[in-house]
Formats: structure tokens, C-alpha cells, sequence
């Protein structure tokens, strides 16, 4: 039983889609980048033939980086994530300039990284993604909506395929992950 | 039907990441039970130690979130945020600490963290440092890492006689890699015995191995890298001998007090303790801008009777508007001094210009002098600042002299100052015993001694100020006003 009292951050937040693909290997899920304040995670990885994650990109030094990368073999999907607290915090004009900045770079770097054990999946299809909490589910399709419009001003990305995630904490007090693609909301990262 | 135990602890770290991947590791030592996520995301892993008994480790990423805190964590955050703190929540009482960076070990970068490892001896917390021995910069160049976080962790351990530990991963082939080198590896098997011997499943004795070879492993690091840092480390013959590192082991896992006389070394002496070779090569280093002071103190160098182990301090020219910005902040707070004779003339033409046009604030190009006598330091005061005609130290000792150039109101009560004065206050002033060898004096000439002070006139008490009280004997300010760090009684 845990006997502290939590307040949510970027940090946790992005923690707990990471504990989602832990909890949900059978959907095909994996971190291919994640971004903590410090730690050896600076790099892209990807899994090699025995399954095993290998360095396929490092990011320069100064380099901006996204929040967290997660890959799926059986979908061919990549999913680029930008996350915050808020939906506010997304928004807010300066930090969505980034933010689009950032995954469309990330975007171009994982088209075109050739390394070995990446190369097969230069051909999977790109979905840029919003991370934040909710505490309000009613909430949930109209900050996406705003999300979507702050995306679709700043980045010349389609903004069809952005997959937003949105923490929300239960009447348990348990935070779990709601996913929003395409107007509608679901339970699991499932295609 | 066998009793079974299960033991707690948590794992309180800066990111999930940092504690997730800890036991992660534990699990290549301990049978991993099984692992659950509280409350949708907070890890709890169950190992099995040993027959009948079970740990339980909860993982608690990103520390100000959550509340209560724990008083010992906050207090040992006061002095920099660890990647991992391990607590025992039933004795509220922290067992170890850990840093890892993966930032590239150049200039500051290294020494920026030695307050983290101060803050943490000074509770008595053991403490692993993990940090690439090679990184790249950012000119595409692989540096090596500097011998001072290694040198104070040895030095500490010895004061304190607890583990102080700074160990490596990656090689020039593999900058900034942790899976190549020692350093993961011994990191998590001390961090195993820490575990077992808090179950008690195994005593302080059988940490012994593995502090020898991590001892070893700094040794061996500064035997190498030494020379290429300091031009002169003192008795490096008693380091390197083969005993050392079990020495260092046992005095720092011993229950009963040993003696620690025999560990001779790390003690900058007079310029008279020298070689020969060394001592004809003092010459002072010069200055980037002129400073009364430090003029004094550089003619101290040149009669041979003070010296300096190396005269690369880089100068980070800064902006004409800011230095401008920064005076006239300074001068504001001048306004509260209460010296009456003193003056405040920091002035902007005083800060030369680089070729870029921005001003140069460096004075020396040392960050420190090792002085053989305070009278001599008293000279240089009463030189510089004539108003302290009279000026003398209580007593007559050689005198460690702290450099920092900061004009920005404020920084030098954080890093990478604060960084610098924990590493080399405690390396310079003590002997590995704790006794003190040198006074501790600092020099900030272009910061005004009013930030110490509340509107009583009582020390502050921010990290800063409770490390410079701790680690400095006098500190000297802006337009040459002394301030007795102990008793905050100012000159």
C-alpha cells in the first residue's frame, strides 16, 4: 500500500503510457525512445532479430528530442510523442512551435536512418502525438480538438493521423491512458 | 510451514527510469518474484533473497511529487536531487545514494555534482557516483573525465569513513557508453551487498571485496589520468601501493574506530614540501582583468611562497549589458552594507573586452591558491584594501585561497561554484583524518557580502550559505570587506 499522495507532471504522466506497453506487450508495443530528466536513454533503439534493443540513433547533445518513441512491428506504426501536464501547457503558442518542430525532425531522422535494425521500418507511417492529464473525462474531445487545431497551425504534418494521449486518474485514484485518434476515444492502442 | 519475511524499501529516484532500472539490475542478483504497478504506474518489485525472506522495493520517480516527503530525503535534497536515493521507510532512514550522469565530464560538468556528494557524506550516506570516464563534446573531440570527484571521494571516505565512491563506464572507443567498462556492474553488486546487509542476510564485512576493487578502480584512474590534470600530486607513492585500496575498504566498513594515520596522502603541503622540479617551476598565472587583490596574491606566487596546480580557469566574456545590469544590482544590495568605511567601486570600464566585444569578468586564470602562510594572506588584504591596515588572522597557518569571478547576484550560492567549493575545500584544507591543514578563504570580487545576511544581520540559510559556512574559515567581498564565516562578523 502506497502512503504518499501524488501531484502529476510531465514526468509521470509520460510514465504511465510507458507502464501501458509494459502491461500490454500482446499488442506489439515498444519504447524505441523515451526521455527522462537524465539517465542512458539518449538514444533511439531498436529491436535487432533476437529481440534485443540496440542504439540506432544518438541524438546530438544540444539536440531538441521528443518525449517518448513507440514503435509497433505488426501495425507499422510509429507513434511520436510530445508531452506535458496540461493540454495548456501543449497549446500554448511558443511551446507548440516546438513541439512541431520537433516531430517533424524526428519524423525526417527515423524516414531516413538507415542502420540495419532500423531500416525496415523507415517505411512505417508516422503518427504525431500529444501527451497530458485530464482530470475531467467529458473534457477529453474537447482538448483534443484544441490540440488539433494548435497542431494544424504550426506544422505542416497531417493532422488526420495525430494520435493524442490523455492520463486521466479513476475513482480509485489509478491513472490510466485514454487514447484519441480520430475523434474518437479509446481504451487501448489498438488498430 | 516456513516463516516468511518480507522486508521493504523504496526507491526514491529523479525519473521512474532511474529506479526501475535499478532493480532492473537487482534482478541479475536477487530472484525477481514478481513486479506490479500500483495505482496504474508506480513500480513494485518482490524479490526473493533468500529462503523465507522477500524484499519489496517500491519505486518512487520524481521526487517533489509526492507527499509527505520523507525529512531525511528532504534534507539530503537541500544539497542536489540524487538519480536514486534508497530509504527504509520503517527506520526513515536513507541507506545509500547514487549519481549518474551521462553529461560529458569536461570543466565544470565534473565538479558541479561534488556538492552532491558533500551533502550526502556529510549525513554519513554512502554514495556511488557513476559517470562516463570518456565523453564527446560538443567540438566532436572525446574528453576524459577530471581526477577531482575521484580525489574527493576517496578523501571523503576517508574523513568520514564511509563509502565515497566514483566509478566509470565507456572508453575512448565507447564514449558515453554504460554497457562498456566496470562501472554498471560493480555499481549494482555493492548496491546487492548494500541490500543484503540491510536484510541481514550479510554483514559490512563482505562489502569489503567490493569497495577494494572499486577503491582500486579510482586509484588506478587518477595513477592514469592524474598527470594530465595537476602537475603534482602529493605522496602518490602511499596511494598507489597495493594495500591501499583494502585499507580504505576496511576503514570504511569497520565497526570499531582503526586508525587511518597510515593513509598519507592527498595533503598539498607548503611550497617547501615540493620536488625540487616542481617548485622551480612556480610562476604566477597572471591576470585576465586586473584585481587589486589578486595582484597580491599572484606576488606571493612569485616569491615562491604559494602555488598554483594548473592556470587554465576558461574566461566566459558576458555581455556588456548584463555586466552593467549585474553592477548596478550589486550596488543595490551594497546599500545595506554596514561597514562605514567601505566603498563599493565595481565599475563597467574595469572589465576588458574579448575580441568578440563582449567583457572578460576572470581575474586569475587559477581558481585557487595553496599559500604556505595566512600572514602572508593578511599582507595581500592589508595591501589591497589600505581601510584593513590592521588586519590579521587569529592564527598563522597555510591558507587555501577560493577564486570565483561570478557577478550575476547570487550564483555563487549554486552551482557550479558551490560544486567547486565542496571539492576543493575538502580537498586542500583537510588531511584524510578530518584534520584541518589550511584555512579556508574565499575571494569574490565582484559579489557584495550582503547576500549572506537577513535584515537581522544573521547568516541565510540556503544550501549556498550553509556549505560556505561549513567549508570556509573567511570569505572576502566586493570593495574588500572580510566576513568571518563562523561568527558573520564583518571586517
Amino acid at each position: 500500500m502506497i502512503k504518499y499522495s501524488f501531484s502529476i507532471n510531465e514526468e509521470i504522466a509520460r510514465w504511465v503510457t510507458e507502464v501501458y506497453v509494459k502491461n500490454h506487450q500482446k499488442l506489439g508495443w515498444w519504447v524505441a525512445f523515451t526521455n527522462p530528466i537524465a539517465g542512458p536513454w539518449k538514444k533511439i533503439t531498436a529491436l535487432n532479430g533476437e529481440g534485443v534493443p540496440v542504439e540506432v540513433y544518438r541524438f546530438e547533445r544540444e539536440g531538441e528530442r521528443p518525449d517518448l518513441i513507440l514503435v509497433n512491428d505488426e501495425y507499422k506504426l510509429i507513434v511520436v510523442v510530445e508531452a506535458k501536464d496540461t493540454y495548456q501547457k501543449i497549446v500554448a503558442n511558443d511551446q507548440m512551435k516546438k513541439s512541431a518542430r520537433v516531430i517533424e525532425e524526428i519524423s525526417t531522422i527515423l524516414k531516413t536512418c538507415a542502420n540495419e535494425n532500423w531500416a525496415k521500418r523507415m517505411e512505417y507511417k508516422i503518427l504525431p502525438s500529444f501527451l497530458w492529464f485530464s482530470a475531467e473525462e467529458q473534457n477529453f474531445l474537447t482538448e483534443d480538438k484544441v490540440v488539433k487545431e494548435a497542431f494544424e497551425k504550426h506544422s505542416k504534418l497531417s493532422s488526420d493521423s495525430l494520435l493524442n494521449i490523455i492520463i486521466t486518474k479513476n475513482d480509485s485514484g489509478d491513472l490510466n491512458n485514454n487514447f484519441i485518434y480520430q475523434g474518437k476515444i479509446k481504451k487501448d492502442l489498438d488498430f | 510451514m516456513t516463516s516468511r519475511t518480507t522486508y521493504r524499501l523504496e526507491f526514491w529516484a529523479d525519473s521512474f527510469h532511474e529506479g526501475n532500472w535499478a532493480c532492473e539490475e537487482l534482478s541479475h542478483f536477487f530472484k525477481l518474484k514478481s513486479l506490479h504497478f500500483e495505482q496504474g504506474f508506480i513500480p513494485v518489485f518482490l524479490f526473493e533473497i533468500s529462503s523465507g525472506k522477500e524484499l519489496e522495493i517500491i519505486v518512487l520517480g520524481s521526487y517533489k511529487n509526492w507527499s509527505p516527503l520523507p525529512e531525511p530525503i528532504q534534507t539530503l535534497l537541500e544539497w542536489g536531487k540524487p538519480d536514486l536515493v534508497v530509504f527504509d521507510p520503517k527506520e526513515q532512514k536513507i541507506i545509500l545514494a547514487v549519481e549518474e550522469t551521462a553529461a560529458v565530464p569536461t570543466g565544470n560538468q565534473a565538479l558541479q555534482r561534488c556538492e552532491r556528494i558533500y551533502g550526502s557524506l556529510r549525513l554519513g550516506i554512502p554514495f556511488w557516483y557513476l559517470l562516463g570516464e570518456f565523453g564527446m563534446h560538443v567540438d566532436g573531440g572525446v574528453r576524459r573525465d577530471s581526477i577531482w570527484p575521484t580525489v574527493l571521494g576517496i578523501k571523503l571516505s576517508c574523513i568520514k569513513r564511509t563509502p565515497c565512491m566514483v566509478l566509470h563506464y565507456s572508453d575512448q572507443e565507447h564514449p558515453e557508453d554504460y554497457s562498456v567498462g566496470e562501472g554498471v556492474r560493480s555499481l549494482y553488486s555493492a548496491l546487492a551487498t548494500m541490500i543484503e546487509i540491510f536484510i541481514g542476510t550479510k554483514t559490512l564485512s563482505d562489502l569489503q571485496p567490493i569497495l577494494r576493487e572499486q577503491y582500486g578502480h579510482m586509484i588506478k584512474f587518477i595513477e592514469n589520468q592524474g598527470s594530465n590534470v595537476v602537475n603534482f600530486i602529493p605522496n602518490k607513492e602511499v596511494l598507489y601501493e597495493k594495500n591501499i585500496p583494502d585499507e580504505i575498504s576496511r576503514l570504511v566498513t569497520s565497526s570499531i574506530p582503526i586508525s587511518n594515520t597510515s593513509l598519507d596522502f592527498f595533503n598539498w603541503g607548503t611550497t617547501e614540501d615540493l620536488p625540487e622540479d616542481i617548485r622551480k617551476k612556480i610562476k604566477p598565472g597572471g591576470l585576465i582583468k586586473y584585481d587589486v587583490f589578486i595582484e597580491q596574491l599572484e606576488e606571493i606566487v612569485k616569491e615562491k611562497k604559494a602555488y598554483t596546480l594548473s592556470s587554465n580557469a576558461g574566461s566566459r566574456p558576458q555581455d556588456k549589458n548584463m555586466v552593467e545590469a549585474w553592477i548596478a544590482e550589486q550596488k543595490v544590495l551594497f546599500g545595506r552594507n554596514k561597514v562605514v568605511d567601505a566603498g563599493f567601486n565595481l565599475n563597467v570600464k574595469d572589465f576588458p573586452k574579448s575580441i568578440t566585444g563582449r567583457l572578460h569578468v576572470t581575474t586569475a586564470k587559477n581558481v585557487f591558491y595553496l599559500i604556505d602562510s595566512s600572514n602572508d594572506v593578511a599582507e595581500a588584504i592589508k595591501k589591497a584594501f589600505p581601510r584593513l591596515k590592521t588586519f590579521s588572522f587569529p592564527k598563522e597557518i597555510p591558507t587555501f585561497v577560493y577564486v570565483s569571478n561570478s557577478l550575476k547576484p547570487g550564483r555563487i550560492f549554486g552551482d557550479p561554484f558551490t560544486g567547486q567549493l565542496s571539492a576543493f575545500a575538502n580537498i586542500f584544507t583537510k588531511d584524510v583524518t578530518g584534520e584541518r591543514t589550511r584555512m579556508s578563504v574565499a575571494y569574490y570580487p565582484h559579489q557584495v557580502h550582503t547576500q549572506l545576511f537577513d535584515n537581522d544581520s544573521k547568516f541565510k540559510k540556503n544550501k549556498g550559505i550553509i556549505l560556505m559556512r561549513e567549508l570556509l574559515d573567511y570569505a572576502i567581498f566586493q570593495g574588500g570587506i572580510v566576513v568571518d564565516m563562523k561568527t558573520g562578523k564583518t571586517i
